[in-house]
């Protein structure tokens, strides 16, 4: 069925998600409990799978959701109790899924092995070990080869009340043979007795045509059964009957009567069950498209806005005005378009509560995780990238943070350990906190280890947050014996990077013997940046205010050179490298007149490594756009991308990796800018390819 | 004038699939993702026929059909359950509270017009 194909994308991540709430839930099992809200839940997932993948003909995948469908749907009617164990293995059971779920998707078979194991556990449990239930016995009426059938049909009340037609059923039955109908319209009474609900009429109907078979007029009448009079009779060439079929309306009905005892009235709880916001599912690309578009629409915006500037006059008061509110519905338009990006944290909190459970097993360990801020959105891509930093860390703070059971009674803490993930916005940044109740770091430990890898030197001196921020130095391992939970020398150093990556931070606050909690800050989009907009010699740049630790204006004498060419500063202490932007960007001076005083602005890199960025002014801080040089051009080193600032000019956003790793200054380095018109030219360019 | 269909199933795909289907046999089609949305889209809107999933979360699809029967307005309305083929006891159950009749899923786009067209005009 291939005009199918185009809903597998949706039913593909429709099991995501699905698998998601999953997981999330049957963590949350416990034997002998007997939580309906959560079995339902499950319940639902599984059948809901399973529909889909009959409808794509993923056999392996329904006929494994069938067996575990039947298995979900006995425990939540009660007729199964979960027992030590069974908690895990509907876990088990769901990872199996997961799996079978990939394979369909990657158009693979799956391994087998667990997933027969699983199957053969949940049958045991229904207790029917035969295979599928899938294909009722269909009655083996053999093919009609007569002339046709003879059919009364007499509609009861009851089958008007279910808005069931003759009309079309008779239509149905036209489709099937040449149909001869009567009418019987005695039962009718006179028209002011007549009760319109009431089924008056019965139909004498003569089915003609060759290879009729009688399924196919039974299931003219599927709907029916039991609410009328029905008789089907074939007709030979002879017109003998050879067959009779009469509906059994008191069967049905009992049958009827066991089924809505037995159905289990969860309405109450269904009900109870979160309330879905109604959403609709749109193409990230298209979005993504949106944002671009509303980007140009700011700039455009920002350069009217300059443009117009002038005005200030009170003839154009009214223009000015409408710029005014043009302005404000922009950024309004702005903000709309980027919260369409932004999803909840709950998505990939609900990851963590397995990766908890799993791992305190594993580890032995006693330990509750707390969700908080949930609601708290972001912009899509952050929360993707989030995932392994975020795992990384709680598998740290588990593993290296919390002590064992014994180690926190002998401490006077309680058994259990508490690891609590929270998250929250705050002055357009969001907050990311991974905190335990655990021993915290160990300040003297943290601070030999890192003079044995030759981080500091032993004479440093160095403060509590310097040292805590230590373990985030490359190369850098806490744990006296490796395990494998957390790994191998790969850690919190690789955290940091990828959160840098995103445009955050992150940073450790720890209190010996009490735990420690790390703090992500990260900007809530990736899409605009805020940004420091700096001039050297008549040129602009863009500097990510999240790099920019703090400015300084140097005195002449903290500056020394370098015999390389290079030049340092002392700060408190501290001797940083200095890059001279001008240099680094090789901008020709000449004929621009040299500031009085340069300032420096003191950056940090992802490696915690801070350089002093010489610049001739501050112009002020500014959001913009950022825009890919690298799609749009080529990449240059010390560039991280463009932005198009209200002057309509574009402008280069600095990358402080590249700049703090360049050599500076060399003509060659860098992009070869000889003047402002330039600059314009390549990038711009660039933009319209 | 088109015949308006509320597709009713927590499942995106099988309301995609509904959709998709009776579009194309010039059917108005509604969505609602669970009984309680269709209850909602039911005081607003008029429909000929409703299909609806039993398995949902709010509101099953048994206790849809037996409120929409409920409103004068859905009293004369067909009614189709989506049911899977082990289903028996849903079926019956469907009925009882007054569905006009049911599709077995997995089903293809000519099964579910088949049976539409035995139900509405």
């Amino acid at each position: 069925m291939n005009e199918l194909e185009q809903f597998k994308q949706t039913f593909f991540e429709e099991c995501e998600e699905l698998l998601q709430r999953f997981e999330e839930v049957a963590v949350t099992l416990v034997a002998g409990a007997n939580d309906a809200e959560v079995l339902d839940d499950i319940f639902r997932t599984v059948h809901s799978i399973k529909a889909g993948a009959g409808a794509f003909k993923f056999q392996r995948l329904a006929t494994y959701c069938h067996e575990f469908e039947s298995y979900m749907d006995l425990v939540r009617g009660g007729k199964l109790q979960l027992v030590e164990g069974d908690p895990d293995l509907v876990i088990q059971a769901g990872d199996i899924l997961q799996d079978l779920v990939a394979a369909a998707r990657a158009g693979v078979e799956a391994q087998t092995g667990l997933e027969d194991e699983i199957l053969d556990i949940l049958r045991n449990k229904i207790g029917a070990p035969q295979a599928d239930g899938g294909e009722d016995a269909v009655d083996t009426t053999d093919d009609a080869s007569g002339a046709g059938f003879a059919i009364k049909f007499r509609p009861h009340r009851a089958m008007y009340e279910t808005a069931n037609e003759p009309q079309l059923l008779l239509h149905a039955l036209a489709s099937l043979g040449d149909l001869t109908v009567s009418t019987d319209h005695q039962a009718l009474p006179e028209l002011t007795k007549l009760d319109p609900l009431e089924g008056y009429l019965a139909w004498t109907i003569q089915l003609r045509g060759e290879g009729i078979s009688e399924e196919s007029v039974q299931e003219v009448f599927e709907f029916v059964d039991g609410d009328c009079d029905l008789e089907i009779t074939a007709l030979s060439a002879d017109a003998g009957a050879t067959g009779s079929e009469t509906a059994a309306p008191e069967a049905v009905e009992q049958e009827v009567v066991a089924a809505s005892a037995n159905s289990p009235a969860s309405e109450a709880k269904a009900v109870a069950a979160a309330a879905q916001s109604t959403s609709i599912r749109v193409d990230l690309e298209r979005i993504d498209r949106l944002v671009d578009m509303v980007g140009e629409l700011v700039i455009a915006q920002a350069m009217a806005l300059d443009s117009l500037s002038e005005l200030v006059d009170i003839r154009h008061v009214n223009q000015l005005q409408a710029l005014e509110d043009l302005t404000m519905r922009t950024r309004q338009l702005q903000e709309g378009v980027m919260a369409v990006r932004m999803q909840p944290l709950k998505a990939l909190f609900s990851r963590f509560p397995r990766v908890v459970r799993d791992l305190s097993k594993k580890l032995d360990k006693n330990v509750r995780l707390e969700l908080e801020g949930e609601a708290t959105e972001v912009d899509k891509t952050i929360i993707e990238e989030l995932s392994d930093p975020l795992t990384h860390m709680i598998r740290n703070c588990m593993d290296h943070g919390l002590e064992t059971p014994a180690e926190r009674t002998e401490a006077g803490k309680p058994e259990q350990g508490v690891v609590k993930l929270s998250a929250e916005h705050r002055n357009g940044r969001i907050l990311i906190r991974v905190a335990d109740d655990g021993r915290g770091l160990n300040l003297e430990r943290v601070r030999q280890k890192a003079i044995d890898n030759g981080l500091i030197e032993e004479s440093a001196e160095l403060s509590k947050e310097e040292i805590e921020a230590l373990i985030f130095m490359p190369g850098f391992s806490t744990a006296a014996e490796i395990s494998d939970v957390s790994g191998r020398g790969v850690g919190m150093d690789v955290v940091r990077r990828n959160i840098q990556k995103l445009g955050g931070r992150v940073t450790v606050e720890s209190d010996e013997g009490r735990g420690s909690t790390f703090t992500l800050a990260l900007p809530l989009t990736l899409a605009v940046l805020d940004g420091m907009l700096i001039s050297v010699a008549g040129e602009r740049f863009v500097v990510p205010l999240s790099t920019i630790v703090e400015t300084v204006c140097p005195d002449p004498s903290a500056i020394r050179e370098l015999p390389d060419g290079s030049s340092v500063m002392s700060i408190r202490g501290e001797t940083i490298r200095l890059v001279d932007v001008c240099g680094a960007m090789s901008i020709d001076r000449s004929g621009q007149p040299e500031p009085l005083r340069k300032l420096a602005v003191i950056v940090e890199t992802e490696f915690g490594r801070r350089v002093g960025l010489i610049v001739d002014e501050l112009l002020g801080q500014q959001q913009v756009v950022i825009k890919s040089l690298e799609a749009n051009y080529r990449s240059i080193s010390g560039v991280a991308g463009t932005a198009i600032l209200g002057d309509g000019r574009v402008r280069l956003i600095l990358d402080i990796d590249g700049l703090a790793t360049m050599d500076v200054p060399r003509a060659d380095a860098g992009l070869q800018m000889k003047s402002p018109t330039d600059t314009n030219r390549v990038a711009s360019g660039g933009q319209n390819a | 004038m088109s015949k308006r269909v509320l597709a009713v199933d927590d499942s995106k795909t099988m309301r995609d699939m509904v959709a998709f289907t009776l579009k194309r046999e010039g059917f108005d089609v509604v969505e609602a993702e669970d009984g309680v949305a269709a209850i909602e889209a039911s005081t607003t809107g008029d429909y000929d026929l409703v299909i609806s999933d039993v398995n949902m979360p709010r509101m099953d699809g048994i206790t849809l059909v037996g409120k929409l029967r409920e409103n004068p307005k859905f009293r004369a309305t067909p009614i189709l359950i989506l049911t899977t083929e082990a289903d028996q006891t849903k079926k019956e159950a469907g009925k009882a509270a007054g569905a006009t009749g049911w599709i077995v899923k997995p089903f293809d786009p000519d099964q579910l017009v088949n049976v539409v067209r035995r139900v509405c005009r």
